[in-house]
């Protein structure tokens, strides 16, 4: 059941690419990808490339891939495992989402944070109280880990 | 969010699982890649039709498949919010998982039709049903949907299905009963794991010999599974993934939250309260008080975190018997040993789960594939270009193409508004080693477009103009291509006022060039901003504590005290360091706990400097060539010094 879902999910994104970001599978395993994430011009994640690996449970589709960042990042909803805190991707999954969907909503993650439902609360709280700190901070980042 | 931590840790009950069957380890490990290889071989052989059909289905029309499977329709399953899947993912969705929800909008759904005619719509039917289902809420349209569709639900035997037994139809009415009819009939199993949690009609379980399962269970058998993994303290006790295994270690053993504070990424568990206690003992502080020994959990990560507790909470307890605690205290740290991994644990860390530590920034690989990725993304996916983009890397890299024409080409080459083709040439320069020439020449292009567009986008208003900083950012970069980016710099100008140590040769009078970066810093009193860059630029050149440094102070104010005093930044670095002509461009606030250690040979003070001036108060120091300032003379200072010591103080405490 899931191998096709992916295979289906991989001709898609040959075919049909979406923009700003990218995803395949690492070496033969259909089941462990890998993708990338530009960062979004108008965040401080801008001129960042940034990692992300897939895991695709069996059951994919009815449970949600577990995705985590392997690139650091600095962003309230993104601990230093790289995981993400998106509703998506836990409870809020629906079978019909799509790795391709799935990163467009981190991408617009990145843009806009979530900083009521925090991750990472410290970065929460700089991000609610100031936000040129934590866009300052956000840059160094992504210039250090991500260019 | 709680939930989301889980994930990181799924991967590690694998090894809480692996060290329980340690001896297996390497044999599992080599097993691994054969396992790899059969599953993606028979999987190929086993779907091969349907890959087939999926490679093929542009052809096809995109409705004929499922979305959710991307399997071919064969009933479709209708919502009323119009969404269609096949009625197996339907069907799978409502009797297994027991949700009522729509599989693409998550609206609740109290009623669905499953019907043969693919192409028809919700709305189309009225309310004329062959057969209604009560229980998952399902209209028919026909009798033969129906019982094919609960037929799923059937306990029914595979192989007595495939080889039309006489009682091929008989439902065992349980997993129990179906495997035991598998057993007693065929030798055969099916794995009683999956058939709890894989949320799979009975008819969808594999059916295996008993060595068979005993691979399924421990090894996995294709599919991206890698076996169910098995508790390593509750023995032999498999789970259905990872997600039920950490479920079950955090209700029914422990973890030590003091090493998980430390690295979340190896979390320790350990069988019950007793052992994690013994834990504690060896590997944290923990309080001895009968009171705290009680309550459980009372463990502190080192020994201040402890005595801060203690004091808190155990005053009294020290205040009437200090030496009993203080001798207990002490055996703390004098076995400060982390033991980590208990008894029954000694599993094997090789087993690296993440990756995460390869994918350092630095390494060359990541630098290419980001290369690949951003030059990607730059020509929106074009193939033509990107094949004239690796052109370019190719010539580059066999040297029938430099730097500075790469950097053309690119500009050529990258057209696009939002490529950044310094970004490239970084990118590039990384995938070389750092002492390579074409990293350098890359590196250096880069740190170029970098001073340039930081002299240019800074707002500082001292800044009077682009003349001055070019030339020392080339000298700069020249001098210093390994430091790779912008904020090293802002580190530099950080640790400046190190560079300021009171010299033995040090001149009031000499020293007339800090007074700008003085008071550009602090712009409080007089103000010189056109000086201010110049200043500026010297103190950046002066970090790389380099001869360059000379020409661009001497032009600035020659004076023969100074060049006096160049010998000393010879043969030592340290010397040179305390070079009088350097600028003080840091807050007071700084300077005198970075300055004491660095005051040099008394012997030397004595040659060059007047008795008043007193050599080990930095701030003296400081204040005398803020004074010198605007031409004014340090004989004629003295009072106004005075009066600004006190000043100082006032800032600094």
């Amino acid at each position: 059941m899931s191998l096709k879902r992916i295979t289906k999910e991989l001709n898609d994104l040959g075919r049909d690419p979406p923009t700003s970001c990218s995803a395949g599978p690492v070496g033969d395993d259909v089941y462990h990808w890998q993708a990338s994430i530009m960062g979004p011009p108008d965040s401080p994640y801008a001129g960042g490339v940034f990692f992300l690996s897939i895991h695709f449970p069996t059951d994919y589709p009815f449970k949600p891939p577990k995705i985590a960042f392997t690139t650091k990042i600095y962003h309230p909803n993104i601990n230093a495992n790289g995981n993400i805190c998106l509703d998506i991707l836990k409870d809020q999954w629906s079978p019909a989402l799509t790795i391709s969907k799935v990163l467009l909503s981190i991408c617009s993650l990145l843009t806009d944070a979530n900083p009521d439902d925090p991750l990472v609360p410290e970065i929460a709280h700089i991000y609610k109280t100031d936000r040129a700190k934590y866009e300052a901070q956000a840059r160094e980042w992504t210039k250090k880990y991500a260019v | 969010m709680s939930d989301n931590g889980k994930n990181h840790q799924r991967s590690d009950f694998r090894r809480v699982q692996a060290s329980t069957g340690g001896a297996n380890a390497a044999k599992s490990k080599k097993n691994h890649t054969n396992k790899r290889n059969n599953r993606s071989g028979s999987s190929w052989n086993r779907d091969g039709k349907h890959l087939h059909n999926g490679d093929d289905d542009e052809e096809f029309n995109e409705k004929e498949f499922c979305i959710i499977c991307a399997d071919r329709l064969h009933y479709a399953a209708l919502s009323p919010c119009s969404h269609r899947t096949c009625h197996k993912c339907s069907f799978r969705q409502r009797a297994l998982f027991n949700k009522k929800t729509c599989l693409v909008c998550r609206s609740e759904i109290e009623q669905l039709i499953y019907t043969e005619q693919l192409e028809s719509k919700y709305d189309d039917f009225g309310d004329r049903f062959a057969d209604f289902n009560e229980q998952y809420g399902i209209n028919f349209t026909s009798r033969e949907v129906a019982s094919d569709t609960l037929g799923l639900l059937k306990f029914r035997c595979n192989i007595c299905v495939s080889e039309k037994r006489e009682d091929f139809d008989r439902d065992y009415g349980s997993f129990n009963k179906y495997k035991e009819h598998l057993r007693d009939e065929h030798n055969k199993t099916i794995c009683m794991i999956c058939a709890t949690f894989k949320k799979a009609f009975p008819c969808e379980l594999k059916i295996y010999t008993p060595n068979q399962l005993r691979n399924h269970q421990s090894r996995g058998d294709g599919e991206g599974f890698r076996g169910h993994p098995m508790c390593g303290f509750c023995s032999g006790r498999r789970f259905y993934s990872d997600d039920e295994l950490y479920l079950h270690m955090r209700d029914q053993h422990e973890k030590c939250h003091i090493c998980d504070r430390i690295d979340p990424t190896q979390p320790q568990y350990f069988k019950n309260y007793d052992q994690l206690f013994e834990h504690f003992k060896n590997a944290h502080y923990i309080c001895t008080v009968q009171s705290c020994l009680d309550d459980k959990f009372v463990v502190f990560r080192d020994e201040i975190e402890l005595q801060a507790h203690i004091l808190g909470e155990h005053g009294d307890i020290i205040r009437g018997r200090p030496k009993l605690f203080q001798s207990e205290l002490s055996t703390f740290i004098s076995t400060p040993s982390r033991v980590i991994r208990e008894d029954g644990m000694n599993s094997n860390f090789s087993r690296n789960n993440s990756g995460r530590e390869t994918n350092s920034n630095g390494s060359p690989e990541i630098a290419k594939l980001r290369l690949e990725e951003r030059a990607k993304h730059y020509l929106s996916g074009s193939t033509g270009e990107l094949e004239k983009f690796n052109k370019l890397n190719q010539d580059f890299d066999k040297g029938s193409l430099s730097a500075d024409g790469l950097l053309t080409d690119y500009n050529n080459l990258f057209k696009s508004p939002n490529a950044d083709v310094y970004l490239l040439i970084r990118n590039l320069a990384e995938t070389y080693p750092s002492q390579s020439i074409k990293f350098r020449n890359l590196n250096a292009i880069y740190q170029r477009h970098e001073q340039q567009e930081l002299s240019r986008t800074s707002a500082l208003p001292s800044l009077s103009g682009d003349s001055i900083a070019p030339v020392v950012n080339s000298v700069w970069s020249a001098n210093n291509n390994n430091v790779s980016s912008s904020h090293g710099r802002g580190v530099n100008r950080m640790d400046l006022p190190s560079l300021q140590s009171p010299s033995p040769s040090h001149d009031v009078f000499a020293s007339q060039s800090r007074n700008p970066s003085y008071k550009s810093l602090n712009s409080s009193r007089r103000s010189s901003p056109a000086q201010a860059p110049v200043v500026r630029s010297t103190s950046a050149a002066s970090t790389n504590n380099n001869a360059n440094v000379k020409p661009t102070y001497l032009d600035k104010k020659p004076n023969p005290k100074s060049t006096k005093s160049l010998p000393y930044q010879g043969p030592n670095k340290l010397a040179g360091l305390d070079l009088p002509s350097l600028p003080t461009p840091k807050p007071k606030v700084h300077i005198p706990p970075v300055n004491r250690p660095n005051i040099p040979d008394p012997k030397q003070w004595g040659k060059s400097k007047p008795p008043q001036e007193s050599p080990q108060d930095p701030l003296d120091e400081l204040l005398t060539a803020s004074d010198t300032s605007s031409s004014s003379q340090s004989s004629s200072s003295n009072k106004k010094k005075d009066k600004r010591k006190q000043l100082l103080f006032h800032i600094g405490i």
